[in-house]
């Protein structure tokens, strides 16, 4: 899961342009979190589900696996929502700690499960066929701070080398039994965490190194790839969120008749 | 004096902070089109040296010349030095330093400023030269050693710069790749590239190099040809190397010591078998 990220290398819609995906993802995010209804919730979620399976091409069991993330943290607070105090028109009584869920409440949280769902699957649709690269490189258009998105292209990078520095470590400490009682383990452990901190110090350093080899001048300056926009990507934007922002107008119609 | 050195280092000295290590006394010329090849143990201090010809380590005693005017280390020197001398780095992984590969290869030639449309060719050519076109939306973090090797000699064959130093090119490289990179210092030599290597790979500084440095704790041991170096006995077994294969065969072949008939490579070596048979 930690390589999460290689995904939007493989997808189908990699050369698609980056703001087109972007643009649909973040306009639709914003579009559903307004929505009221169960039913408008859902279909965002099933629609953009068959396009990340379908025209994406991700592999079902991969979004799967993807979407099992929210949901540990989802359906555990969805089924308390569920819960309140007794009331007259309750579905499941617990009468011995004065909870209950109403049939309204339940509906409460089923809709809430589903707008998250709705959200959560148009943020995937970005994160799985945009690479971090690409969606920085967005937010340098969008004129944010140069330092912020620098430091977030090099976290991007030390993430990784860390990971590996701890990942190593962790093997060579396990083959030599250092795992093997719990003292040691504690020893073990301490001992990772400390030159974890003094390699990425000395690695800093050296990284330091390597740019200044190449001229560097305290920014960072890459060559950006070009996409093409797409008039039928647009058009399909386009239309989605219409229908989109229709759908919230009659669902919030319907509620106020 | 001879004018056309690239670089010269001047009697120069350097300690790291934690003075456990130093170098001592190093002078030593780089003209245009030499293939130097740096020999010495592992800790003998080859990296030290490579960093301190780009200006990245400053001495704390001697000069370095840059085309026969002395580097006073200002920025804009050690722009100009580094825009002439290029650095791949012994570790690929404190080299690269973003998450994607195209973005990786075109940071240098960005900092040079030049027109995007010249980057752009610089990039794809360099990917093209080192056959890894296809590996340039991949992000960093899902190649191979070797490929992530590949990508730092890209990075740093876009800066096209007159000196290309190696550190350790071929370590931990298996044979294709070996051949690979091989390929690439012929490439760059046929370039009319300087070129300065660090290596343990005896047969192979025996017949590339058009000069071999000799360094041990520090200090430079002895500078010279191929052949002086190889056919100085002494010095080898003073430095713990051993004699390029080559030069053994035809040693025993011989029985003599006629340094200027040596082979430079197995081509040549077959040939004199051949004479002798
Ligand atoms: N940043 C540093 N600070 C202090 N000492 C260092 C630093 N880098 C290297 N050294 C020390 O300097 C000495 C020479 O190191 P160097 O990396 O130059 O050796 P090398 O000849 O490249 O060896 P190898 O063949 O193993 O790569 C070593 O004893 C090392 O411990
Ligand atoms: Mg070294």
């Amino acid at each position: 899961m930690i390589y999460f990220d290689k995904y939007s290398y493989f997808t189908k819609l990699k050369n698609t342009h980056p703001a087109e995906k972007f643009v649909f993802s973040v306009g639709s995010i914003i579009i559903a979190s307004f929505s009221k209804s169960i039913v408008l919730s859902f279909c965002v979620f099933f629609t953009v589900s068959l396009l990340i399976v379908f025209f994406a091409k991700i592999k079902l069991t991969v979004y799967l696996k993807s979407l099992s993330v929210p949901l540990y943290f989802l359906v555990p607070s969805c089924i308390v929502l569920a819960f309140s105090s007794i009331k007259e028109h309750s579905i499941i009584m617990l009468p011995f700690l004065n909870l209950a869920i109403s049939h309204k409440s339940l509906i409460n949280s089923i809709f809430l499960l589903f707008k998250s769902l709705s959200i959560v699957s148009l943020l995937y649709f970005l994160i799985l066929t945009t690479s971090l690269t690409e969606i920085l490189n967005i937010f340098t258009k969008l004129k944010f701070p140069k330092l912020l998105i620098e430091i977030a292209s090099l976290t991007y990078r030390f993430i990784f080398i860390l990971l590996d520095c701890a990942n190593n470590i962790y093997i060579s400490q396990n083959s030599r039994c250092g795992y093997g009682t719990i003292k040691n383990s504690f020893k073990s452990l301490g001992y990772l965490i400390t030159n974890l901190f003094s390699i990425s110090l000395q690695k800093s350093n050296l990284i330091y190194n390597s740019l200044e080899s190449r001229c560097y001048n305290g920014e960072f300056n890459f060559l950006q790839k070009k996409y093409l926009f797409s008039l039928k990507n647009i058009l399909f934007i386009v239309i989605f969120d219409v229908i989109l922002i229709l759908g919230l107008i009659i669902s919030r119609l319907k509620n106020i008749l | 004096m001879n004018c056309n050195n690239i670089i010269e280092l001047k009697n120069i000295s350097f300690q790291y902070p934690d003075e456990a290590f130093s170098l001592e006394n190093i002078s030593l010329q780089i003209k245009k089109g030499e293939k130097i090849v740096i020999l010495g143990e592992n800790g003998a201090g080859k990296s030290t040296l490579l960093l301190l010809l780009n200006g990245i380590l400053k001495p704390q005693h001697g000069d370095l010349l840059f085309y026969d005017k002395k580097l006073n280390f200002s920025q804009k020197e050690l722009f100009q030095l580094r825009k002439t001398v290029q650095l791949v780095f012994q570790d690929p992984e404190i080299q690269i330093f973003s998450g994607s590969v195209y973005e990786e290869v075109s940071f240098g030639p960005m900092n040079l400023s030049l027109p995007l449309d010249v980057v752009k060719n610089r990039v794809e050519k360099s990917l093209q030269t080192l056959d890894i076109l296809h590996l340039k939306d991949k992000p960093v973090h899902l190649l191979s050693f070797g490929q992530k090797k590949l990508v730092c000699f890209a990075s740093i064959l876009a800066m096209q710069s007159e000196i290309v130093i190696f550190d350790e090119p071929t370590a931990s490289l298996d044979q294709r790749h070996i051949d690979l990179v091989l390929n690439f210092m012929e490439y760059l030599s046929t370039n009319e590239k300087t070129i300065v290597i660090t290596t343990h790979d005896i047969d192979f500084a025996y017949s590339f190099a058009t000069k071999i440095v000799l360094i041990k704790d520090g200090k430079i041991i002895k500078t010279g040809s191929p052949q002086e170096i190889f056919f100085d006995n002494d010095i080898l077994q003073k430095i713990n190397i051993k004699k390029p294969l080559i030069l053994e065969i035809f040693e025993k072949l011989n029985k003599g010591d006629i340094i200027n008939n040596a082979p430079k490579n197995k081509e040549e070596l077959f040939k004199i078998i051949e004479e002798l048979l």
